[in-house]
């Protein structure tokens, strides 16, 4: 048992500035053999065996085939993506035993075989919104872990529709892109990301309260220190993140287009930042918040900091949130969905599985292509679409295909 | 779930049940239960813990020098003879004092400051015991004041906030260490908790 939890954590990220990025040149093998879910969304029970390789799943709409991709998530992330809360995640019409689903998957490793399984269950006292608690329980073959330490056993990297949010939505979703990125790199980001998230909520009521005289301003100095010893972290990591990503990115990107488009990102910090090391980030914080002060009492409001960041995408030097087409913006996503595998295979020298939920229908025939040649190089990667006649011959005859209909998948 | 307006449900029953969903940690369910409970009780019982309640409101009174929950002002603590005078523990409720009295290893006096500093709760310095903690130091000889709230950010900025009050009335003010668990392993702690415990390292 021991041997198995030193395995666990030997597989947990590495912390980001340990590891160099050319270090590990061999990337191992890993995807998945066996899935067997019960009581997953529409699928009620289901044996699967799979290959490696490029595998297609195809079907009709509401048929089952995100709810398998989301299945594989599952093992990876321990949350179902697409649900709003994992609650959903569990058949409802199902006869026996309705309120527990289960997702189990076998992990074919370089040299080891993981099973991990997911077991989720209603049940317990219902939450404000009457809902009622689920309770999770994983187990890496056999082992209870938290969903925390089950992170990194199996990487998998997630393309579907809500995707294009990445180059059209609010600076959130692309703050929220970098942070699930930097988390799988260093554990200390999450806890520094998640203290900063508190400081800046607390410092925005004091900021009120202050405006309507009901507190001093003395008060601040514990949240200003606060806010700047994790802002000046955050800020420091992103860049760093986002210079490994740039390249990654441009190269990805001319591949996908066939060097038609430039594509460059650059870090938009939340602070005018003086320069580049610890000490410069430092320098800015204190100062955009000694010079701001009355204008964030009169606001109400914190200005300065990593909650005001963004990355700035640029397609053949137009900005790409205001002017990218939408089957430009879909390749966008999927670049920096690719760059992110990219980055946890270098990181981890593990090759992570790709998931890619419906996201071929927005491309043109040459970027579908592309797209098709880059993911086939990984060692699993799982496809879904409604259409087979979108894909080239020369794919499908290499790749494993599948028949989703109505939860039962059948091979073709 | 408001039981006052099912039907099927007896009003004074209705009433127990909202009643102790009011209490922290009990949930509707929980409620239910403990009140199904109370009807099968024996009245005696009812009685005393009726009795027991309101006995807790009307006697029970805060310490006009610690501050801590007490029956007779000063509490035994600060009235206790054999306590170190020169000494101050400050902590966020009551129940810590019983922590860390349960220590039996701090034998000075105890301030209770009924909460943090928490903006987003509107709870500012000015709610807290602070004031009283001043008080407390004028005329008094003590010679350190150890700041006992929890390592919580909002612990954290009220220990800030007492220490940067006190500074110039104390010349002795320290902060809880924080670090390794006793008995737990290195391999488990998490990475804020060790590099803390690394900065926070002694001469053996």
């Amino acid at each position: 048992m021991t041997a198995l939890l030193t395995r666990i954590r030997r597989n947990r990220p590495l912390w980001y500035n340990t590891a160099s990025l050319e270090a590990i040149t061999r990337v191992l093998s890993v995807y998945v053999s066996h899935l067997s879910l019960t009581n997953f969304r529409n699928y009620h029970q289901l044996e699967l065996d799979v290959p490696s390789g490029l595998l297609i799943f195809s079907g009709g709409n509401a048929q089952g085939k995100s709810n398998l991709l989301e299945a594989v998530y599952l093992l990876s992330i321990a949350k179902a993506y697409r649900a709003s809360s994992d609650r959903e995640a569990i058949c409802r019409t199902a006869l026996e035993d309705p309120e527990h689903a289960q997702v189990l998957g076998i992990v074919q490793r370089e040299r080891d075989r993981v099973r991990i399984m997911v077991d989720m269950r209603l049940g317990g006292p219902a939450d404000e919104n009457e809902r009622p608690y689920l309770h999770k329980d994983i187990r890496v073959d056999g082992i209870h872990v938290s969903a925390s330490d089950l992170v990194g056993v199996v990487n998998a990297v997630l393309f579907d529709a809500e995707d294009i949010q990445l180059v059209m939505g609010s600076p959130a979703t692309r703050r929220r892109y970098m942070d699930i990125l930097i988390c799988q790199l260093d554990r200390v980001y999450l806890r520094s990301l998640q203290k900063y998230q508190k400081v800046v909520y607390q410092r925005n009521h004091l900021l009120r309260l202050i405006r309507e005289r009901r507190s001093q301003f003395e008060e601040l100095a514990f949240w200003d220190e606060a806010l700047v010893q994790e802002g000046v972290y955050i800020t420091l990591k992103r860049h760093q993140v986002v210079q490994e990503l740039r390249h990654l990115v441009s190269n990805l990107h001319s591949e996908l287009t066939e060097s038609q488009e430039e594509l460059t990102m650059d870090y938009v910090p939340g602070v005018p930042l003086e320069g580049l090391e610890r000490e410069d980030i430092q320098r800015s914080f204190e100062r955009a918040m000694e010079e701001g002060r009355g204008r964030e009492v009169a606001l109400g409001a914190s200005q300065w900091g990593p909650h005001r960041d963004d990355l700035r995408l640029m397609v053949g030097g137009m900005e790409a949130a205001s002017y990218a087409s939408r089957g430009q913006a879909r390749t966008l996503a999927l670049t920096l969905k690719l760059a992110e595998g990219t980055l946890l295979e270098r990181e981890r020298g593990e090759s992570p599985i790709l998931l890619l939920d419906d996201v071929l229908s927005e491309l043109d025939i040459s970027r579908r292509r592309r797209l098709l040649e880059y993911v086939s190089r990984s060692q699993q990667a799982i496809v879904s679409t409604t259409d087979l006649d979108r894909i080239e011959k020369s794919f499908l005859v290499n790749a494993t295909n599948f028949q989703v209909e109505k939860g039962n998948i059948k091979p073709i | 779930m408001n039981y006052e307006f099912l039907p099927s449900v007896a009003a004074p029953l209705a009433r127990v049940i909202q009643e102790f969903h009011k209490l922290p940690g009990i949930g509707p369910k929980s409620a239910q239960r403990l009140a199904y409970y109370l009807i099968r009780m024996p009245a005696e019982e009812a009685q005393s813990l009726a009795e027991a309640i309101l006995a807790v409101k009307e006697r029970v009174t805060f310490c006009n020098i610690c501050q801590n929950i007490t029956e007779n002002s000063p509490c035994y603590l600060c009235s206790h003879e054999s306590r170190d005078r020169s000494r101050i523990c400050v902590v966020e409720e009551p129940m810590d004092v019983l922590s860390l009295e349960r220590t039996q290893a701090y034998k000075g006096l105890y301030h209770v400051l009924h909460g943090v500093i928490s903006p987003a709760s509107g709870i500012g310095p000015e709610n807290l015991k602070i004031r009283e903690l001043l008080e407390r130091l004028k005329g008094n000889d003590v010679q350190e004041i150890i700041l006992a709230t929890n390592p919580s950010l909002e612990g954290e900025s009220t220990a800030m906030y007492v220490h940067r009050l006190l500074s110039p009335l104390v010349s002795h003010i320290t902060r809880l260490a924080r670090g390794l668990p006793v008995g737990s392993d290195l391999e488990y702690a998490d990475e804020v908790t060790l590099s803390r415990a690394l900065e926070g390292r002694q001469e053996v």
